[in-house]
């Protein structure tokens, strides 16, 4: 079951078209990264799925309702944490907490003394005085507590020192481990979210590039080396950032299957040493990026 | 329930400081009303030198109180915006009604609530029956559910102060140039539409500043949200404009009835060389048909004289008054005073032109048509009230107490302070001219003489629907007629001092016409 779905789910504003035709699933339980280049379109969709703006075109059905529809009742079940979020700032953490308390039913008082004690927050400090990875570990306090089914991070990390990321990391992998929850966390902070997710979404000009697991996006990439290839040799079907130095041809295979895939590799390149490694996420979406920046140039360069 | 409440706590919570301020405001305005009642000083002095302050505090207060209410609407609302993509509060559970319900809740009990329990001791201490209490709280209350429709759609459709402050402004000032726009214009518009043009402008505005803030609260589609303020704002000036149907009060009142009596005749009319190239042109006029019992005030009139070439020439907003009778009165109690029932009145109004103008006037004989707008006002005669210091004579909603009486060579000066249930707007801070409050006079009950005094000073003011009147009265040391006692040698026990009040019913307008005027010139015989 999918707890996020969208079908053609597009958002302009004046000529720009910040989302475009998005369809777009986030299974029940599953940990989704939702990837792309600053100005790709996270933030815009992810607003449009919690009703914050409204779709110019298609539709979002969220927790199985219409994004234009969710009320009080959806957002008991979801949790947001957005860098931009505007906070009631003059409010203390613990203000905060308890101002939020009574709207969710199911608060959990045992799992928010548990955040306290593990993100180390200060109760009497107000919000306005809270270092930026505090700030983020106080809304996390507040959108964890009552255990939501949907938790979703529009770029958490930004603005964070590496040690608070790796501790704001751990406390999102520590509670989503309690619980069977489903989060959607939009970034450009690849490495973060390398720890987090098990499914990526990749988005760039507003359209997606990508939508599947980890373990199967990972598999399938492989940066391929080749050492004295024959002239003439043509790129394959899904190979792509096609390079030749001298003796040395590089290039990425995105549809990588095993035996498969290298024998093709040998046929096509005779007796030429073939050497292919892993690629982490981070070097993936750097393909998708040059990709669509390539893309978008060639576009540009039509169009004058 | 609770959960509109936890949102009332937080936002109240949040402006503790902003609402201490306006209680500060509000109990010091009655601060105001409970000293100026109370003070002993002498009606010269008081009039020279703290009626200034006095009155400047309680404008400053009654302004204050509008700003800080608006104030206090805009950060309620933008406590949690309804403008923007980042507001935290949109992704909590908390629905659009129940955040308006819990917005409404804290305006009142800040803007509704907190003024009638402050000023709940001074109108208990001024003398109000649980009626005028009640009609006191309501008009407070009304007076700030002005503010607060005009505040609640500007902060509803934006995002912070500068904006709303911005918004305010340009809002005032449009609606405050659809007012009576058609008669800027040149229309020619009766009192009776201008009223209703008015009414209806009124309801309108507050139908769509409903209509705006609820929707903005339920959808948050702020443009949407505009477009509803900018339809109400363009059928406030169609209907400014283009309404042409006033409403008639057909049921009258006995005493609305007794207006109906009224006729406006045209007199002469006078032109006198003035200064330079200006001549003054009087035209006198004669009212007759005012009941016993009633009197007309000082209005206003337009005179329209039409020229043998077919245009017209025409003064409008001039002062309408009454040529001042003069005499000792009668004991009032026992008579009504035949000066002032009104009755075949003589009234002029006047108006500088340059003098080829008059000229033409003189010259050309031309037609007249007045339009006259008076104030219908019923004699009140209030209980007689002993003379001396500290008597007070307890009327219904308020009293009349003599704070000081001085002799200076041979007049007596008494100085009066009267405090009144006033519920209305308009009247928050004025300083009514003598005529409008009748007359004073001064002498033994049953006496054929009386003595009738000269408003010295007069110092009104409005504190939380309370309107408070200081005036000092000087009684002449002689009478013009028989009497020759000094008003001085009076004995005070025997003395007393009788007001006669208008309370004014309504506006009325006549019109009146004559073919040809025969322009005479002032000093000359006709």
């Amino acid at each position: 079951m999918n707890i996020i779905e969208t079908q053609g789910l597009t958002r302009r504003f004046g000529r720009a078209e910040a989302v475009a035709g998005l369809d777009l699933a986030v299974p029940q339980g599953s940990v989704c990264a939702l990837l792309g280049p600053n100005g790709a379109g996270k933030s815009t969709t992810l607003k449009l799925l919690l009703n914050l703006l409204q779709p110019t075109a298609g539709s979002a059905r969220v927790l199985g309702v219409d994004s234009r529809k969710l009320g009080p009742k959806e957002f008991e079940r979801i949790g947001y944490v957005a860098e931009s979020q505007k906070l009631p700032t003059w409010m203390t953490v613990r203000q905060w907490a308890d101002y939020c308390r009574p709207f969710y039913p199911q608060w959990d008082a045992a799992l928010e003394r548990t955040l306290w004690a593990q993100f180390d927050l200060p109760p009497e400090r107000k919000l306005e005085h809270l270092s930026r990875g505090m700030l983020m570990k106080a809304a996390l306090l507040t959108a964890l507590s009552y255990r939501p089914e949907l938790l979703v991070l529009d770029e958490p990390f930004s603005g964070l020192d590496p040690l608070v990321r790796d501790e704001f990391v751990r406390g999102i992998l520590e509670v989503s481990a309690l619980g069977n929850w489903t989060v959607l966390v939009s970034s450009h902070d690849i490495e973060e979210v390398e720890r987090l997710a098990d499914r990526v979404a990749v988005l760039d000009g507003g359209k997606l590039k990508v939508n599947e697991s980890t373990e199967d996006l990972l598999a399938r990439y492989r940066r391929v080396e080749v050492t004295n290839a024959p002239e003439g040799v043509e790129p394959g079907a899904g190979w792509i950032e096609w390079e030749r130095a001298g003796a040395l041809t590089r290039f990425v295979e995105t549809n990588f299957s095993g035996e498969a895939t290298e024998a093709g590799w040998r046929l096509r390149f005779g007796g030429a040493k073939v050497e292919a490694r892993t690629m982490t996420l981070r070097e993936i979406f750097l393909c998708f990026a040059k990709a669509g920046r390539s893309e978008a140039a060639a576009k540009k360069g039509a169009a004058v | 329930m609770n959960l509109t409440w936890h949102i009332v706590r937080k936002d109240l919570r949040r402006l503790q400081w902003l609402i201490a301020v306006i209680a500060a405001v509000m109990a010091a305005k009655i601060g105001i009303g409970v000293w100026v009642l109370n003070t002993e000083m002498g009606g010269a002095e008081f009039s020279a030198f703290w009626a200034r302050r006095v009155l400047g505090a309680s404008f400053i207060s009654m302004i204050l109180e509008g700003i800080l209410g608006m104030l206090f609407v805009a950060a309620v609302v933008h406590e949690d915006p309804l403008v923007g993509r980042s507001n935290e509060w949109w992704t909590r559970p908390i629905s659009g009604a129940r955040l308006l319900g819990a917005k409404i809740a804290s305006i009142g009990l800040v803007l509704g609530v907190m003024p009638v329990m402050i000023a709940l001791p001074w109108w208990m201490g001024c003398g109000f029956d649980g009626s005028e209490i009640t009609q006191a709280a309501w008009a407070t209350v009304a007076a700030q559910l002005i503010v607060v429709l005009f505040a609640l759609p500007i902060a509803a459709l934006t995002d912070g102060l500068g904006r709303f402050l911005f918004w305010t402004l340009v809002l005032w000032i449009g609606l405050g140039s659809t007012q009576n726009v058609g008669a800027l214009l040149g229309e020619n518009v009766s009192s009776e539409l201008l009223a209703t043009r008015f009414s209806l402008a009124v309801g309108l505005a507050g139908i769509f500043a409903v209509a705006v803030t609820v929707h903005q609260f339920l959808s948050r589609r702020t443009q949407r949200g505009i477009g509803i303020l900018v339809a109400g704002l363009v059928s406030i000036f169609s209907v400014q404009l283009f309404w042409a149907w006033p409403w008639k009060t057909t049921n009258r009142t006995p005493e609305t009835a007794a207006g109906q009596s009224v006729i406006l005749e045209i007199g002469e009319t006078r032109t006198t060389p003035g200064r330079l190239e200006n001549s003054t042109v009087m035209t006198t006029f004669r009212v007759r048909g005012v009941p016993e019992g009633f009197r007309l005030d000082t209005g206003r009139v337009k005179l329209i004289w039409a020229w043998t070439d077919g245009s017209d020439f025409e003064r409008s907003g001039l002062e309408f008054r009454q040529i001042a009778a003069s005499g000792e009165a009668n004991w009032p109690a026992a008579k009504a005073q035949g000066s002032e029932a009104g009755s075949d009145d003589n009234w002029r109004a006047e108006f500088v032109v340059p003098t080829a103008t008059a000229a033409r006037l003189e010259a050309e004989r031309p037609a007249l048509r007045a339009v006259a707008t008076l104030r219908l006002a019923r004699q009140l005669v209030e209980p007689a009230l002993q003379l001396r210091v500290g008597a007070t004579q307890a009327v219904s909603g308020g009293a009349t107490k003599i704070v000081g009486i001085t002799t200076v060579d041979d007049a007596l000066f008494v100085t009066l302070v009267e405090w009144r249930f006033d519920v209305g707007a308009g009247r928050n801070f004025s300083r009514f001219p003598a005529r409008r409050t009748g007359s004073f006079v001064l002498g033994r009950e049953g006496e054929s003489q009386v003595r009738r005094g000269r408003v010295q000073t007069w110092e009104s003011i409005g504190i939380g629907e309370v309107e408070i009147q200081r005036i000092t009265l000087k009684f002449s040391a002689r009478s013009t007629e028989a009497e020759s006692r000094p008003v001085s040698a009076a004995s005070e026990s025997e003395m007393k001092l009788v007001k006669t009040a208008y309370v004014e019913i309504e506006r009325i307008e006549r019109v009146a016409t004559q073919a040809e005027i025969e322009i005479g010139r002032k000093g000359e015989a006709k």
